[in-house]
């Protein structure tokens, strides 16, 4: 029997079996090459540390500065006008801010990671967001996304939310879990938009909460989405109509989040949980002069269990515990020591964010306990 | 160097499940030392065999030319965008080595080397390692006739029937259109068809195999 199928293709198949052939790897060779790849890899993330240190030093003050702001402006809130946007962070955030491409992440816990044009990656302080890209906040770990202009976003852990689009439209998808926002005033051009499946949250210089939670057929015709306003107005539009939700009120109107959420969900003890067992972390708008005596026991827990990490020699712990309380708390009566003491724990551990951290407290508090040792840390370069 | 265990990779028995690419990836990404055995595990099976498809086994410069392609693997990671598997992705990178090596050697004008001696003496039957000797036999003729057609065409063909790359991928590692691929892998099917047609004694052999598979 002669076979008709080209000669060239019968060779390909010899080939291809040879090569198929298992060929002995010796233990020099395979040590050889692993090791290759240990440098390789080493050489790659010494280059990545030094670009991102660059990024994340601009995106990180950036977020202080703006932080510093907003604060500032939240002690102000009560007596002066309204004024524009760019008023709400220092002069210096102001130039930083504007530096932000979209937006930068910043505050991160545990190990969140950006999912772009379906690559992974881990995000890191600093890591620049675009649009298209979605956040996946695991169990256990939190990020910050903050805004040019003064926005920031406190994206929960179980998180999805894909940046849509950036200013002037910006457009946030959250697919699963909560997202706190705090929305800088905006310009008449500008909007900020966060929709879910079934619901669509506009927004103009605000403090709210959006969850995403069961169906429950019995509250607002089924919807899966829950939004608390804290502060200003939001224009809920859901269902082919328009609700403006305004501070202290809940959407939908009929069913509180307590009564229509899902299974119990993990809760941390700093966090006040409705008896569903949804995450209702305590929003403290950073414009608030004074926060509600219900948060004063979470803030005095927080503040402790970053001491306790400092105390136990846990460093970057320390600092992250820090960083996530002036991330929730901006306005606290314990800010100005919390400031200080993640400024004093970077001096140990990264001189250029150590030098951030000093201009901004001296920035907030030129007169303040520890600006001694934040003139020390620009004096010296930061090193210990 | 670093201490690495000894034992054949495969026979190390894991205590962990095997991460999947993304996992691995972000091990990577993230420095992990431990992922670098991780890497070159899970690959070298796919960077040798394109090594061997597309120099024949036993070359000298095998172990050489493996090491760099995941060099260049890692270096090149933050362009994966995960549109294919992690080993696709490693025979790529392994047959652009490849081809930028050979062409370093143009000058040599020695596209393909004969094989090594191989003593790798496989636990084999007498019947079978009689088989394994035949096949290596006519692989090697088959080799010396790819090297006498134009080099261009001669690694189209490899890549396409031998290694599996579909003409996208061709054309992205030899650095041509989609549609140059595409007439050289069908020019070098042609040419090496008529030279394996002028050679009796192997073309017999060949159609045998064939036959008789």
């Amino acid at each position: 029997m002669k076979s008709n199928r080209p000669l060239s293709e019968i060779a390909a198949k010899v080939l291809a079996s040879e090569a198929r052939q298992p060929a002995r790897l010796t233990s020099d060779a395979r040590a050889r090459a692993i090791d290759a790849i240990a440098r390789t890899m080493s050489e790659r993330k010494r280059r990545h540390r030094l670009k991102l240190r660059a990024l994340g030093t601009v995106a990180i003050a950036a977020s202080i500065a703006i932080a510093v702001g907003l604060a500032r402006n939240g002690h102000r809130a009560e007596s002066a006008a309204p004024h524009d946007s760019n008023a709400l962070a220092a002069p210096t955030g102001v130039a930083l801010a504007a530096s932000i491409p979209t937006a930068a992440a910043s505050f991160v816990r545990g190990s969140p990671v950006v999912v772009r044009q379906g690559a992974r990656r881990q995000v890191f302080e600093g890591t620049l967001l675009e649009p298209g890209d979605r956040l996946v906040v695991d169990p256990g770990s939190r990020t910050t996304v903050a805004l040019a202009g003064g926005t920031y976003l406190v994206v929960e852990e179980r998180a999805e939310l894909v940046l849509v689009s950036s200013a002037p439209s910006t457009t946030f998808e959250l697919d699963s879990g909560s997202v706190r926002a705090d929305v800088a005033k905006l310009r008449p051009h500008e909007r900020f938009v966060i929709r879910t499946s079934d619901a669509e949250i506009e927004v103009h210089g605000t403090s709210f909460e959006v969850f995403r939670v069961a169906s429950d057929p019995t509250c607002g015709n089924g919807t899966t989405t829950r939004v608390k306003v804290r502060e200003g107005i939001v224009a809920v539009r859901a269902g082919g109509t328009e609700t403006f939700v305004h501070a202290n009120e809940a959407w939908p109107r009929d069913c509180s989040i307590a009564a229509t959420s899902p299974a119990p969900a993990e809760t941390r003890p700093s966090d006040a949980t409705t008896a569903s067992g949804v995450t209702t972390t305590p929003s403290v708008s950073r414009r608030r002069a004074d926060p509600p005596a219900s948060d004063l026991a979470a803030q005095n827990d927080q503040f402790e269990r970053a001491l306790a990490r400092k105390r136990a020699g846990d460093v970057s712990g320390a600092i992250a515990a820090f960083e996530e309380f002036l991330a929730r708390y901006p306005a606290s009566h314990l800010a100005q020591s919390a400031r200080a003491e993640r400024m004093k724990l970077l001096r140990g551990v990264d001189r250029e964010r150590a030098r951030a951290a000093a201009r901004a407290y001296l920035e907030t508090y030129p007169n303040g306990f520890a600006r001694r040792d934040a003139e020390v840390i620009l004096s010296t370069g930061g090193s210990p | 160097l670093r201490l690495v265990v000894k034992n054949e990779p495969h026979a190390v028995a894991r205590s962990t499940p095997p991460l999947d690419d993304a996992q691995l990836l972000a091990r990577v990404h993230a420095g992990d030392e431990h992922a670098a055995s991780e890497l070159h595990d899970r690959l070298r099976p796919r960077v040798d065999t394109t090594i061997r498809a597309l120099l024949g086994p036993g070359h000298s410069e095998h172990d050489d030319l493996a090491q760099q392609s995941f060099i260049e693997l890692v270096l090149s990671l933050h362009r994966f965008r995960g549109e294919c598997s992690l080993e696709t992705w490693a025979a790529t990178i392994t047959a652009r080595t490849v081809f930028k090596f050979l062409r370093r050697r143009t000058t040599e004008k020695k596209i393909f080397q004969q094989a090594m001696e191989d003593d790798d003496a496989e636990s084999s039957s007498p019947a079978s390692l009689k088989r394994q000797v035949m096949a290596r036999n006519i692989a090697e003729r088959i080799r010396k006739h790819l090297e006498g057609i134009d080099s261009a065409k001669a690694e189209a063909y490899l890549l396409h029937d031998v290694c599996g790359f579909d003409a996208r991928e061709v054309a992205g590692i030899a650095g041509i259109s989609e549609a140059a691929a595409h007439a050289r892998i069908a020019r070098g099917r042609r040419e090496l068809h008529e030279k394996l047609a002028a050679d009796p004694e192997l073309r017999d052999a060949l159609v045998d195999m064939e036959v008789e598979p």
